[in-house]
C-alpha cells in the first residue's frame, strides 16, 4: 500500500474550485460517509479580475479551465455584452456555437477515455485519445491553436471560418459519424463496461433536483435541464435542438453511471448534427460588433450595470456574473462552473458504494479528468489508500467480473 | 408562469419589493431575466415563494460584492427550466449592513446551496445562519479577518503578491 | 539530439500544483498514440520515489506548496525538474494573487522550462529529451 499524495495528478478548473479532496469513511468494502474539501487550486482569479480591464480578464477566463476554454470566455463575453448592451453579429454567434460544440465533442471523447481508464480499459483510453486528435486538428485548423484558442472577443470573435474550410469541418464530422457506432459498441454494449456501471452510483431524480445537479449528470437522472434549449443563446434559437435524455435512445433515466455514459455519447452525436446545421445556415457578415479595440475598451469603461450569462458547457450549466461600475476594471465577477454544482450530488452517489467503484462514480460526473486523484481513503483509521491503489482495486473488480461471466 | 406573471406574483406577495424585467435580443433571440431586491427579513420567504412558480426551481449560485456600507448578496435562481425558450433567470438580491451582516440559509430548501453559502461566508465575511462554517477555498495561511472579496481594510491587499515585483531592478 | 545512449527508460512523475488542466491534458496527449512518448521508454509513474523526472504544471497555490516541496524531496537524486507551461514558469496570467506562492523556481531549481499556454505535445517531448540529456550529464558527474 503506497502513501497517498494529495498532490494531484491533474485536478482542474482551479479557480472554479473544482479540484477536490474527498474523505471517505469506510467499513470493509462499503463507503459509509463522504466529505470533501476544495480549493487546492484556488488562484484568486475572481479577485485578480477586479484589477484588469475586461479584455485582459477575457484571456484569464480562458485559462480557468484547460478543457472548457471556449465556454468560459464565451460566458464571460456574454455577461459583459449583457451588461453593456452589445449586440453580437449573427455570424459571430454561429462561429461561437461551432466552436463550443467542437469543444463538447473533444471533452466528451476525452471523458470516455478517462472513464475507460478508471475501469482498467487502457486500450479504450488510448483509442479514444487517438480519435480525439481529429477534433483537435480541426480546432487548430480553424483557430490556430489546439487547446487555448484565443479567438473570442467581447462583441464577437476574432477569426472567421472561411467558406473554403467548411469541407474540412464536414470531413472531420463524417469521420466521427463513421466512428460513432464503434464507440457506442465499446461504451454501451461491452459486457464488462455494462457490468461495472449499471446500477452503480445512482442519483435519483429527487436528489438531482434538491442538490441542484446540472448538465449530463442531471439529464441522466431525468431532469430536463439544458440551457441551450431552455434559454437559447448564441445561434441555438435558429437550430433544431432537443435536450438529450436517456429516453431519447429508449433507455430509462435511472441516474446510474451507465445512463450518464449514454447521455454523453448521445451528445457527441447531437453536437455533430448541430455543427452541420450551423454550417448550412451560416450567412456571410461581420464578426465583431466593434473591431477597433481601443474604442471597445472606452465603451466598456463607461458601462454601469450588471450582466449574467448562462451557458451549457460540456459538463452542464455554467454561469458568469459581472458587475461594472464605470471604471476600467469590473467591480465584481463570479464564475460558477458546472462541477461546483455537481459535487454535492456526488455524496448520495457514493454512499454505500464499494471502494472499487469510487473511481468510476467520481469520473461519471466528469469532474475534469483526474480530480479523483485527490481522493484520500482512510481504511478504518490508519492506512491510507492512494488513487493508484483504488484504480488497482477497480481493475481487479473488472477482472473478477469477467471471470464470473465466462463461467 | 412567464416572467411578467412572476413579477406580478412577487409584487402581490411582497409589497415593498424592488423587481424589474431585463430583456435582451429580439425576435427568437429574445431572452429575459428578472432582477429583484428584498429586505433581509423577507429573503427566506421570497425564496420559498419561488416554489409556487415551479415545483422545484433551480439554484445556480450566489454571488456578492462589497458595495461600501453594505454587502450585496445575489442569489441566482432559474425558473421554468425544461420548457424550451421559457426559462426565466431570477436574481434575488439582499443587502446586508456591514455592522451586522447576517442572513438566513436556504440550504433547508436547496440542500445543494451549501458550498455556495460557505463560500460567501469565507469570501465576504458575512454570517449565514443555519449552515456550518467551513473554509472552502482558502487554507490556514489566510489570516483571520481577511475576506478576499472585501474592498475595505478587510480585503486581501495586504497579503496579495505580484510575482514580478522587484524584478528588473 | 546529443543523447549518448538510451541506457534506460525515463520515468516521469507529474505534479499539478494548481494548473488549469490545459498542460495536463497535453501531457497525457503526448503519451497517447498520436505522439506516443512511451515508445521511447518514457513512462508516467505513480510515485515520485520511482521517478527520474518531475513534471510540474501550475503556478503553485498556497495549499499545494507543501505538497510540491514534499514530492521534490521524495524524488531520488539525480533528478531533473521540468516545468510545463507559462504559469509554472513565470506565473503567467495569474501573476497577481493572494493565494499563489510560485512560480516553481522560487521553491527549488528548475532544469527545463517548456513554455506555452499550453505547450504542444511535441514541445513537451522536446523538453523531455533535454531533461534526458541533463540527467545523463548529471549521472556522468559532469
Amino acid at each position: 500500500m503506497s502513501n497517498s499524495f494529495e498532490l494531484c495528478v491533474g485536478p482542474i478548473h482551479p479557480a472554479l474550485k473544482e479540484p477536490i479532496k474527498l474523505d471517505f469513511t469506510v467499513e470493509g468494502e462499503r463507503v459509509k460517509g463522504v466529505s470533501f474539501s476544495l480549493g487546492q487550486v484556488h488562484r484568486a482569479i475572481e479577485w485578480a479580475a477586479t484589477k484588469r480591464n475586461p479584455i485582459q480578464v477575457l484571456y484569464m477566463a480562458e485559462r480557468i479551465c484547460g478543457i472548457c476554454n471556449m465556454c468560459h470566455p464565451m460566458a464571460f463575453s456574454m455577461a459583459v455584452e449583457n451588461a453593456a448592451n452589445i449586440e453580437v453579429p449573427e455570424r459571430a454567434e454561429y462561429i461561437r456555437t461551432i466552436n463550443v460544440e467542437l469543444e463538447r465533442i473533444h471533452s466528451h471523447i476525452l471523458w470516455a477515455g478517462v472513464a475507460a481508464h478508471e475501469l482498467g480499459f487502457d486500450s479504450v483510453m488510448h483509442y479514444t485519445w487517438r480519435v480525439r486528435e481529429k477534433v483537435l486538428d480541426i480546432i487548430e485548423y480553424l483557430n490556430g491553436n489546439r487547446i487555448t484558442k484565443g479567438i473570442l472577443m467581447v462583441g464577437g470573435v476574432r477569426r472567421d471560418i472561411q467558406e473554403k474550410d467548411y469541407g474540412k469541418v464536414r470531413e472531420a464530422l463524417d469521420y466521427y459519424k463513421e466512428l460513432y457506432a464503434k464507440l457506442e459498441g465499446i461504451m454501451l454494449n461491452d459486457a464488462s463496461v455494462r457490468a461495472r456501471t449499471k446500477d452503480i452510483g445512482i442519483l435519483t431524480k429527487k436528489n438531482a433536483l434538491e442538490l441542484c445537479a446540472v448538465g449530463p449528470t442531471a439529464r441522466a437522472s431525468g431532469v430536463k435541464k439544458d440551457v441551450r434549449v431552455d434559454w437559447p443563446y448564441a445561434a441555438y434559437p435558429d437550430l433544431d435542438i432537443k435536450p438529450v435524455l436517456p429516453e431519447t435512445a429508449g433507455f430509462k433515466a435511472t441516474g446510474d453511471t451507465y445512463t450518464r455514459i449514454i447521455v454523453r455519447l448521445l451528445e457527441i452525436k447531437q453536437s455533430i448534427d448541430l455543427i452541420e446545421q450551423c454550417l448550412d445556415k451560416m450567412k456571410p457578415g461581420p464578426i465583431l460588433a466593434e473591431p477597433v479595440l481601443q474604442k471597445l475598451l472606452v465603451q466598456l469603461k463607461n458601462v454601469q450595470g450588471e450582466g449574467v450569462a448562462f451557458q451549457e458547457a460540456p459538463r452542464g450549466e455554467l454561469i458568469h456574473y459581472i458587475k461594472m461600475t464605470g471604471q476600467e476594471s469590473p467591480y465584481a465577477w463570479k464564475v460558477r462552473a458546472p462541477t461546483y454544482a455537481n459535487l454535492p450530488p456526488l455524496v448520495p452517489m457514493l454512499s454505500e458504494c464499494e471502494i472499487a467503484d469510487i473511481p468510476i462514480i467520481v469520473a461519471s460526473i466528469d469532474p475534469c479528468m483526474s480530480c479523483t486523484n485527490r481522493a484520500i481513503i482512510t481504511d478504518k483509521g490508519n492506512s491510507v489508500l492512494s488513487m493508484d491503489d483504488l484504480r488497482e482495486l477497480s481493475i481487479r473488480k473488472t477482472l473478477a467480473m469477467q471471470k464470473e461471466a465466462s463461467k | 408562469m412567464n416572467a411578467a406573471q412572476v413579477i406580478e406574483s412577487f409584487r402581490k406577495e411582497f409589497p415593498g419589493i424592488e423587481i424589474s424585467l431585463a430583456e435582451q435580443g429580439a425576435g427568437r433571440h429574445k431572452k429575459v431575466q428578472v432582477w429583484a431586491t428584498v429586505a433581509v427579513k423577507d429573503f427566506k420567504n421570497a425564496v420559498k415563494h419561488l416554489f409556487t412558480i415551479q415545483e422545484y426551481p433551480h439554484f445556480s449560485v450566489s454571488s456578492g460584492s462589497d458595495i461600501g456600507k453594505e454587502i450585496e448578496i445575489i442569489n441566482h435562481f432559474v425558473l421554468n427550466y425544461g420548457e424550451p425558450g421559457e426559462q426565466v433567470p431570477f436574481h434575488l438580491k439582499v443587502k446586508l449592513p456591514k455592522g451586522n451582516p447576517v442572513m438566513d440559509s436556504i440550504t433547508g430548501l436547496f440542500p445543494g446551496a451549501v458550498i455556495s453559502e460557505q463560500e460567501k461566508m469565507e469570501m465576504l465575511g458575512i454570517k449565514i445562519e443555519g449552515v456550518p462554517k467551513k473554509r472552502v477555498f482558502t487554507d490556514e495561511s489566510m489570516p483571520a479577518g481577511i475576506y478576499p472579496w472585501r474592498k475595505d481594510d478587510k480585503g486581501p491587499e495586504k497579503i496579495a503578491r505580484n510575482l514580478h515585483e522587484g524584478e528588473g531592478k | 539530439m546529443g543523447i549518448d545512449s538510451l541506457k534506460r527508460s525515463l520515468w516521469v512523475f507529474h505534479v499539478n500544483s494548481g494548473s488549469c488542466n490545459g498542460c495536463d491534458i497535453e501531457i497525457i496527449a503526448a503519451l497517447t498514440p498520436r505522439y506516443d512518448a512511451e515508445r521511447f521508454g518514457i513512462k508516467l509513474v505513480g510515485t515520485p520515489r520511482h521517478a527520474d523526472v518531475l513534471l510540474i504544471t501550475g503556478p503553485v497555490t498556497k495549499q499545494m506548496k507543501e505538497e510540491v516541496l514534499r514530492v521534490y524531496a521524495q524524488t531520488p537524486d539525480p533528478k531533473v525538474v521540468m516545468v510545463i507551461g507559462n504559469c509554472g514558469s513565470t506565473g503567467g496570467v495569474f501573476y497577481e494573487s493572494y493565494n499563489i506562492d510560485g512560480p516553481v523556481d522560487k521553491l527549488f531549481p528548475v532544469d527545463v522550462y517548456v513554455t506555452g499556454c499550453p505547450p504542444r505535445p511535441e514541445a513537451i517531448i522536446e523538453g523531455v529529451v533535454k531533461a534526458w540529456k541533463k540527467l545523463e550529464s548529471l549521472e556522468a558527474g559532469k
